[in-house]
């Protein structure tokens, strides 16, 4: 499949290949091109690269003015990207600026003209500052802060500011922002960063992040057009305040948790879908309006062993009470390491809305956990689809139920692995001991369909024991293989993942998702997925890149399944 | 009932024509004939898929006359192998990150598809991409060149391309004071 026909009467033509240092021809072909396609050219190197051009000829002169997009990234010299703002000229679609640890100076020296070409920015604004180290925040204090532009005209921005500060003006109208993303902020006044996303600055707002800020006390919302919401590590809020009439999904995540006195938190959502409240909840201080159309919900993690009248499991339960249904309902059991002075508390759970489908995400740190997640199994006679994610050590603690017992009818349904987070250097005794029970009651579970997901941080730097206990597990497996889900995973990973696929064990697969870091593209060619393709029903496909392994026919069934609409777990794999 | 089932048929014939002619014929400036799939001509031009939506395509031969025989050979040899790669982009996640350039990455293919041209033909199938309206080609094209500009001083670019200095040696200097900001080194 090289080149088709032509290569005998003109390769006399082709006999001088364009390498990087051999002179074309005698014309100058390239600044007789339009501007449009010099543009095109251009818009591939970096900012300064491409302002160099400039010195190339008359012709040249202002060619990257032109550039609809900027992009500095991870300069160190802040004064750079100020004279390239204003030098350039047409209105921009696209400002990227990535800043490695600025200094406070620096900064302050660009932050105008950030500030004026902000205002031309039609389309994306991104500004990244990577700071330092963890230990930076109190040296940060002294940076200068950003003003947050006034964006007439951008569409997205994003910033990360590396807890610098973000100045939010006391007026001021973002007509056309449709998504916000503040990450690593100190918000400042004079203006309030509530009222500057509320419906009359901010009327098109759909998708407003926050994580990981200091200076919110208060923050009130009162917005027609947002659709969600994130709020994550809102570090010192006191009082929460949404009024949002088209809202469909809201994520509050440890935002009060840490801050236990004189919360408040009024959220008035009547078109809520979707609510995370990974957070302290208790009726008297959390108000939620009316949620008909609520379908999905995650509540605070419950501990399996701890103190009596933990606010954990309290704002769990009530949270849950408060719905006779929920179509989905995501519950994160969470064991400490040492339990050996605490009381059993699943007893607490005494009831649970009819649940359609259940998650159950469990971080057992070594501990058993048939006891609790069967607890919560038993209260859910009403479920279509159990989906198990085990954030912890990698016992194969699934399938520590003895076959008889009323709960193996559900075995089936088990994921026979999950996998995580690794404990680093303790519980081999635990392990082993766990390891050998989980071997001994795999043979009664050998006819059951193998369901195997992979998730959590940890698995993107997959350890050598993850990898061989899956690899043990699949090859140990000879049932039908049903399911696969690895989320993140990286070149080592990709290599593991290859021999995964071809065992045996996943023969006539049917749902198989990947979610691959995306800078390792190049590294994850997941040829052997092919074979799958007779019998996928659901397949997910995000960041891998996929080369033939057998004829093109079975590629073009893979790429056809792929268009199925995908159920998507309501936490983990998107972000 | 008469009137549909006479429709009917006629558009059956009609089906049958088309599949007949998947393929369109172009005529280069210096006459030569190619000939291509209808379906990746008007997927990959909009040029040419307005010039088959519109019927102004000839049988005999569409008139491409700014076009050279060898880049339409060109165009008609990325369009075969671009109907039959996997265009493996489709599975990749769309989104945005940071660090990625908003715009898609020549795949290997396409690489080398570009790589074995001579100066003159790279160039010749950017003028044909660009007239055709083919804004994958454009790209991949364009992608080429930058590369061949990436990590070169003003000098070496121009010794490249060719490409001559008319600035006095004032306004050079003048150049290089204004954006001194994008000559400094880091």
């Amino acid at each position: 499949m090289e080149t088709s026909g032509g290569d005998g009467e003109v390769s006399g033509k082709r006999a001088k290949p364009s390498s990087d240092n051999a002179g074309g021809g005698e014309e100058d072909r390239v600044s007789a091109l339009p501007d449009d396609v010099l543009v095109l050219i251009l818009r591939r190197l970096l900012t300064p690269e491409a302002a160099r051009t400039s010195a190339l000829s008359r012709r040249w002169r202002r060619v990257w003015t032109l550039l609809p997009e900027l992009r500095f990234l991870y300069t160190q010299d802040c004064r750079q990207i100020r004279a390239a703002l204003e030098a350039h000229e047409a209105s921009l679609r696209c400002l990227f600026v990535g800043i490695r640890d600025a200094a406070p100076d620096s900064v302050a020296a660009w932050l105008p003209a950030a500030a004026a070409a902000a205002r031309r920015i039609s389309g994306q604004l991104v500004f990244h500052n990577i700071e330092r180290g963890n230990d930076a925040q109190e040296e940060a204090e002294e940076r200068g802060a950003f003003a947050l532009p006034c964006l007439e005209r951008a569409t997205t921005a994003s910033l990360h500011l590396g807890l610098l500060g973000l100045a939010v003006p006391p007026a001021g109208v973002f007509a056309r922002l449709t998504e916000l993303s503040l990450t690593r902020v100190r918000i400042h006044g004079p203006g309030k960063l509530g009222d500057a996303v509320s419906s009359p600055w901010c009327p098109c707002l759909r998708k407003l992040t926050v994580s990981d800020a200091w200076g919110l006390d208060n923050l009130v919302i009162h917005s027609d057009s947002l659709r969600q919401v994130k709020l994550e590590d809102l570090h010192g809020l006191r009082q929460l305040t949404i009024v949002a009439s088209a809202l469909k999904d809201l994520d509050v995540t440890r935002c009060f948790m840490n801050n236990r006195k004189q919360l408040v938190a009024s959220i008035s959502a009547p078109q809520l879908v979707t609510l995370v409240w990974d957070d302290l909840y208790d009726p008297s201080f959390v108000h939620l309006g009316e949620m008909e159309h609520l379908q999905s919900l995650w509540p605070f993690f419950f501990l399996v062993y701890g103190e009596d009248s933990l606010l954990h499991n309290h704002a769990c339960l009530s949270l849950v009470r408060r719905f006779k249904t929920i179509q989905s309902l995501t519950l994160a059991l969470h064991y400490f390491w040492e339990i050996d002075d605490f009381d059993y508390l699943m007893e607490d759970m005494t009831m649970l809305p009819d649940i359609t489908f259940l998650k159950l995400v469990v971080s057992a740190n070594g501990h058993a956990l048939g006891a609790s997640a069967f607890h919560v199994l038993r209260m859910c006679s009403g479920i279509r689809r159990l989906m198990l994610s085990f954030l912890a050590p990698t016992n194969v603690e699934a399938c520590i139920l003895h076959p008889a017992a009323p709960e193996a009818q559900l075995l089936p349904r088990l994921p026979d692995l999950l996998s995580g987070g690794h404990r680093h250097g303790c519980g081999h005794e635990s392990q082993e001991k766990e390891g050998g029970r989980a071997g001994a009651h795999r043979c009664g579970a050998r006819s059951a369909p193998l369901n195997v997901e992979l998730l959590g941080e940890n698995w993107i730097v997959p350890t050598p024991t993850t990898t061989s206990d899956i690899s043990r597990i699949l090859s140990s497996h000879p049932g039908p293989g049903r399911r696969l889900s690895v989320v993140g995973g990286n070149s080592s990973a990709a290599a593991a993942m290859d021999g995964w696929l071809r065992s045996p064990a996943l023969d006539g697969l049917q749902e198989l998702k990947f979610h691959l870091e995306e800078n390792l593209l190049r590294h994850c060619r997941l040829a052997s997925a092919h074979h799958f393709a007779s019998t996928l029903v659901v397949a997910s496909f995000g960041c891998c890149v996929f080369f033939p392994d057998g004829d093109d026919d079975d590629d073009d069934d893979c790429r056809e399944k792929t268009r199925k609409p995908i159920e998507s777990s309501p936490r983990n794999g998107t972000s | 009932m008469e009137v549909d089932k006479g429709k009917g048929e006629a558009e059956e014939t009609r089906k049958v024509a088309e599949a007949d002619r998947d393929t369109v014929t172009l005529k280069s400036s210096d006459g030569k004939l190619f000939e291509v799939s209808k379906e990746a001509a008007a997927r990959l031009s909009t040029v040419l898929a307005g010039m088959i939506a519109g019927g102004s395509i000839d049988d005999n031969g569409t008139d491409l006359k700014q076009i050279g025989s060898e880049a339409l050979e060109n165009v008609v040899d990325y369009c075969n192998k671009h109907a039959n790669s996997i265009p493996s982009a489709a599975l990749i996640s769309s989104s945005i990150s940071f660090n990625t350039a908003p715009f898609k990455e020549p795949e290997e293919w396409e690489r080398k598809f570009v790589d074995r041209l001579s100066h003159d033909a790279l160039f010749d199938l950017v003028e044909a991409a660009n007239f055709l309206g083919m804004e994958r080609l454009l790209d991949v094209t364009c992608h080429k060149i930058s590369e061949m500009m990436k990590g070169k001083s003003p000098d070496q670019i121009r010794e490249v391309f060719n490409i001559k200095n008319d600035y006095t040696k004032e306004e050079l200097e003048e150049i290089r004071q204004e954006l001194a900001w994008a000559f400094y080194d880091d």
